[in-house]
Formats: C-alpha cells, structure tokens, sequence
C-alpha cells in the first residue's frame, strides 16, 4: 500500500478535513452537519469550503440563511452514527471519489471518548464502509507531530514535548504531549468552543438589535470577521461608549435580503481593523483614510446613502461595538458568563501542574495553539499577557502559533500516514473481525 | 408540564432526606419514598405482596446502596428526566418551544432558573425550536375541508401510531452524550484512570467575576429584583422589564 492509500480523515465537530497521505493540504474541508432551509423538507449537504487551491466563485452558495442544522456531535462526541454514516458516504463517493474497500482509513479522535461510541465507529469504518485498515489518533499528538517537523532543531523537537493547546468547536483542550504519547492524566477540559461563542453572539445581537437566533452559519461568519479579543477589557468598554467616530469598535454588518445578495456582508470593511492603533497605548487612533471609490466594491457604491453614519434599519443592519471583544473574552473567563469554569490561561497552568515537576519548564515554553477558535486577532498575545503572571518567574513562557490552525491536525495526520511504520500501526480489517473492537483499540493507547 | 402533574419539585431535588435520617429503617418513609419513586418511573404501584417483599429485601441494604436509585434524582439528571418526559408528551409538529423552559424548570429559584437556562442555551445546534423529522412532517399538510373527515380518521389513526411511532423513536433515536456518559458509570473508576469527568478544568480559583449589563453590554452595577439579572443605568432597567424580566421561565 502506497501512502497515496491512506485516506486522512479528520473528524471534528464543526468541521471534517478529508485528504489523502502524504499531500500537504486537505483535499476537502466540508461542515460536519446537514442543513435544512426552511422552504424545503429535505436534508442537504453543505458545500465544500473554498480550499485554497480552488477558485470557487461565490454563485454556487447555496442560501444558508434561517437553515436549520442536524450535527452527528454532541458536545465534541460522534453520537449519531447513522448521520455520520450520511456525510461520510457523501464526501467518500461525491467529493473524495475514492472506493473506501482499498484504502486505510486515518481518523481523528476526542479525547477520553467513551467505549460505546469507539465501538460505534468502528463498526462504521469496517462494516458500512469496508476500509482495509484503521488508526485512531487523537489530535494533541498529530500537532506534536507536525511542529516538531517542521522545525527539526527547536525546542519542540529537542525535547520532544510540548503542551497543545486545542480550542475547537465544542471544547478546549490543554494537553502535555511527551515523545508523541498524549499524558492523558494532565489534559484539562473547558466546556466553550466555536459553538458556544457563536451562540452567545447570537443572543447578544438578538437582544440588542435583530433577531438571529436561527442564523447560525451567518453569525458564524460575522464572528470570523468582526470578533476580535481585546488586551485591555476596562479601557476597551469605555472607548466602546463613545459615539460617532471617537468610537473605533462600531462595525455595521449588512443582513443579506435573498433578492440583491444572499450572504451578509460588513458595511465598511476599512473600518473593522481601527482596534489595532489601540495597541501602542495612546488610547487615540489614526485617520481613517478617506473612502475613496476604488476602495469600494460596487455593491456598496451603489446604495451609499447621504448620511452613511446612520442605520438604515430597512436594510436589516446591525451594529456591534462591545460584542466584538465581549465574545472572545468567554473563553479567558467563562465566569464572566455565570459558568463555574475556570478560564484558558488558569486551564493551562492546570494542565502543566497535573505533569511531573521536571517538565515543567519545558512545557511553558512550548506551546502550541491549534484550533479554529485561535483565529482571533490578538489571541496570543492575551493569553501570554493572562498566562505570565500564573507561571514562576523562572519558567520562560514562549507561546507559538500554527501557520494555519484549523489544518493543523489534518496534516499532521497526513505526515503520519506517510510515514514507513504506518502500516504495521494499524489494525486491518480481519483482525477486526477476529479480536473484536476492544481489543484492537488497545493498540493505540488512549 | 411534568412538575404540574405531579409532586412539587423540591423533593427532587434535594437528596433523599427520609432515607438518610433513619438508621434504624422506617417502613411509613421507605413505602412514601418508594412510592415516589414508582410514580416518578411511570410505573404503577406494585401489589401489596411485592411491597412486603421489598421491604423483607431492603432490611439487610446498608444506606448507601439504598441511595442509589435516588441518585438518579439529583443533579442535571431531574432535568432530564423531566427533559424525557416533556418530550414524550410533545406532539411531533414543528412547535417553537422554548427548550430553555423545560431546564428551567429543575430548579425553584427564580434566578438560577434563568441563569442554567442561559447556560444550557449555549450548547444547543438549532437556536430553541424543536426540529420534527422529515417522515412526520405529513401530518400537518392536509388543508382542505373536503379532506376534514379524512383529517378525523388520520386523526384517529395517526394518534394511535404516534404513539407507536414515538415509542420505537424514542429507542432508536441518538441517545445525547448525557444519557451516554450517565450509562458509562465513570465514578466508578479508580482514581488513578483518566476520565472525561477528571478531565474537566473546575471551578475558576477565585471567585471574584465581572458582571455585564445585558441590555447594552457594558460594566454592570446593578441587579433586577426579580430575576437577577444585572443592568447599568436607568434605562437599562427599563428596557429590561419591558422585554425580557423572567421572559422564559414561567
């Protein structure tokens, strides 16, 4: 079996990466869901999301607006594996055309999953599907895996341990990984991922402005755009306050009306980056450049009213100042929200306490972010800034962040499927059907 | 509602106190707690010779095994026990239920009411409605009044398989992965195993948190009387109780 076989499939709860060993980017990143829009009865698949690679023009969008969403995960575990088995057939025979009977099967994991589900899945993988082999991986050690390659002679691979930290759709996860094992006792959980700050926006907005609480794929596009996590939250809230163009937070996004556009988009996209003078500390923030008509695209051009300071309510607009940074901030301290959680920085203090004392310094200075949910502006920064003062003055705290977070893990998945021993790792198919499920699972020690 | 109909909530909620109280076993709180439990499960009260039965058997248990079917009553798991129940009795038509109400409902405070209903909001997929299955949509397609006696005998008939249908849904539908990690018995582990339950980060070191207004967002001061939730000036509060002041909780 070549490593072309080995098809790398990793399962998150928001969103399946699926490619082949041994290529450097997936070949199909797809929503992990089947959506329903409200004017129809049946369940349909979303469409891939544009890779890089593809230029896909944003005419074939289907309207995603109202659409009702059915997920096989529940809070991060594959319950519905009869739904699972629905998308997975969709992206093996339509997306991925591959014929599942030839090739092994690399997939991603959770954390401490429970038996009944494991076993689910495998009836999934070698049953429904046929696939020659499986390996199960979980996700802390395929981003060890991947850092520590792509700088040979760092820290990551020197001492060959690192502390991942996983912000994902459903949960965050802090965990040590030392010489390619997960040390399961020291992974620490936060319930908060993608998903919870994507509804709290919902009810925010909802709240304040218009009513979203169905329009999840929208507000998850309002959130990739607009949230940012803010380093200073008292003086942040005060300048929030402030009106008109003192204020530099206002953003105004635009709700698509399904006759002119079907997918929302921000009113004056030169302004969402106005924080960011912020940062030297000077509490001023510099000119904005004045809109001249090629910076605009001809959407806006052509509805710019007189007085574009002022909601056009008609147009279904909303505005969002404080949310922007309100909604990142959850996730470095869920109490703010009235959940008894502690928050991203005390999670990592945890997490590297739970090792051996030894290693302590090492994983301070190693550790990895992954995960959509890092993708907000200042992230690291905030988390070294909140981190610092919780570590011993000693200990050197390096924080490092993936190229690409939501890939991480899938190519750290295709480098292991590339590599010479991955064959003998795995567990075939008559060895399933000989052993059982238990048992094959004890190979893969989590 | 399953709390109307049946005892009031708080000995729910509160673990067993006949039980614990008696050292020596006291047969008038064994067969009310016993009865309770009974009614609780739906089932009906067993005869007279299986309840001397009963209580010839639990002489010999120590109290700790005698708690353990009021395990089952603390916690998130009256809520969804109460979640099971309510949908049970829920007819299949799309309805825009508020599911914050049915978790609500565990508690008797007012304001913890709302805050765990806030919570259990975060977690949901489809924003508090109800998605019915596309096979039952068909029941509410028939309009027309030339079809009003077809309707009846559909009526009728579709009660009669509803209730069928619903019970051999109830078996085949995605158990949640609350229901699976109850059935995984992960207490029962020794100490030393890592579980998803360990695995949990826990409360926060200290206790002191920010309160935001959540008519407007920024820095809170104040708290509404009557449901707990925090606002910023004047205005703030006005909005509050024109709109949504114990808004979902019933």
């Amino acid at each position: 079996m070549s490593a072309t076989n080995v098809v790398v499939l990793d399962n998150g709860g928001g969103l399946i990466k699926a490619g082949f060993g041994g290529e450097r980017d997936p070949a199909a990143i797809l929503p992990n869901c089947l959506y329903r829009s409200p004017a129809s009865k049946k369940w349909l698949h979303p469409h891939p999301l544009p890779t890089t690679t593809s230029t896909d023009s944003a005419a074939s969008e289907p309207d995603l607006t109202s659409a009702a969403v059915r997920r096989p995960f529940d809070r991060g575990y594959l319950i519905n594996s009869d739904l699972q088995r629905e998308i997975w057939s969709h992206l093996f025979s339509s997306i991925l055309r591959i014929n599942p009977t030839q090739s092994s099967l690399l997939v991603t994991e959770p954390l401490f999953t429970l038996p009944s589900i494991q076993r689910s899945l495998d009836e999934l993988v070698f049953e429904d599907f046929n696939f020659r082999a499986l390996y199960v991986a979980d996700s802390p050690s395929l981003v060890h895996l991947y850092e520590a390659s792509r700088r040979p002679d760092g820290l990551v691979s020197r001492a060959q341990c690192s502390l991942v930290v996983d912000c994902g759709f459903s949960f965050t996860h802090a965990s040590p990984v030392f010489q390619n094992f997960t040390l399961n006792y020291g992974v620490k959980r936060i319930d908060l991922g993608g998903k919870a700050l994507t509804n709290y926006l919902k009810e925010l907005v909802s709240f304040r402005s218009v009513n979203v609480m169905e329009e999840t794929f929208l507000i998850d596009d309002v959130k990739e755009k607009l949230c940012f996590v803010s380093l200073d939250v008292p003086r942040d809230l005060r300048l929030a306050r402030e009106s008109g163009r003192q204020n530099p937070f206002r953003c105004t996004y635009v709700l698509p009306d399904g006759i002119t556009y079907t997918k929302g988009f921000v009113k004056y996209p030169e302004r969402i980056h106005n924080y960011l003078a912020l940062k030297d500390g000077n509490g001023g923030f510099p000119p904005v450049p004045e809109e001249t008509k090629e910076n605009m695209n001809p959407l806006e051009m052509a509805k710019l009213p007189q007085d574009r300071n002022r909601i056009d309510l008609s147009k279904n607009e909303f505005d969002l100042t404080n949310e922007r940074f309100l909604v990142p901030e959850m996730m470095f301290h869920p109490a703010n929200l009235g959940m008894n959680e502690a928050g991203l920085a005390e999670c990592i203090v945890r997490a590297v306490n739970s090792c051996h004392p030894h290693l302590h310094p090492v994983l301070y200075e190693s550790i990895i972010l992954t995960g959509g949910s890092t993708l907000f502006p200042q992230f690291a920064e905030r988390l070294e800034k909140e981190l610092r003062p919780l570590v011993p003055d000693d200990y050197h705290v390096k924080i490092t962040t993936q190229e690409d977070p939501i890939l991480g893990v899938w190519r750290g998945g295709s480098l292991l499927a590339s590599s010479p021993d991955f064959e003998a790792m795995c567990v075939t198919k008559s060895e399933y059907e000989e052993h059982g499920s238990a048992r094959c699972r004890k190979r893969f020690f989590h | 509602m399953f709390a109307s109909n049946r005892a009031p909530s708080s000995p729910l909620v509160t673990p067993c106190p006949p039980l614990a109280a008696s050292e020596a076993p006291c047969i008038s709180s064994r067969l009310s707690a016993l009865l309770l439990f009974t009614s609780l499960f739906h089932l009906s009260p067993p005869p007279p010779s299986v309840l001397l039965l009963y209580f010839s058997l639990l002489q010999g248990r120590s109290i700790e095994r005698n708690r353990d079917p009021f395990f089952l009553l603390s916690g998130w798991k009256v809520k969804k026990e109460m979640e099971d129940d309510g949908v049970r009795r829920m007819s299949s038509r799309t309805r825009k239920v508020a599911s914050k109400m049915v978790a609500a409902l565990a508690s008797t405070d007012n304001r913890t009411q709302a805050a765990i209903a806030r919570l259990d909001a975060l977690e949901n997929d489809n924003a508090g409605f109800e998605v019915a299955d596309a096979n039952n949509d068909d029941d509410e397609a028939s309009l027309d009044d030339e079809e009003g006696y077809m309707q009846k005998k559909q009526s009728k008939g579709s009660k009669r398989k509803t209730r069928q249908a619903k019970a051999l849904e109830a078996r085949k539908a995605p158990r949640t992965f609350l229901e699976l990690i109850h059935e995984a018995n992960l207490e029962s582990l020794p100490p030393h195993v890592p579980s998803y339950l360990r695995a949990a980060v826990g409360p926060p070191s200290s206790t002191s948190r920010r309160y935001f207004c959540t008519v407007c967002g920024f820095s809170a001061s104040y708290t509404c009387v009557r449901c707990g939730m925090r606002f910023c000036s004047y205005r703030c509060q006005n909005v509050h109780n024109d709109t949504r002041c114990l808004k979902f909780v019933a």
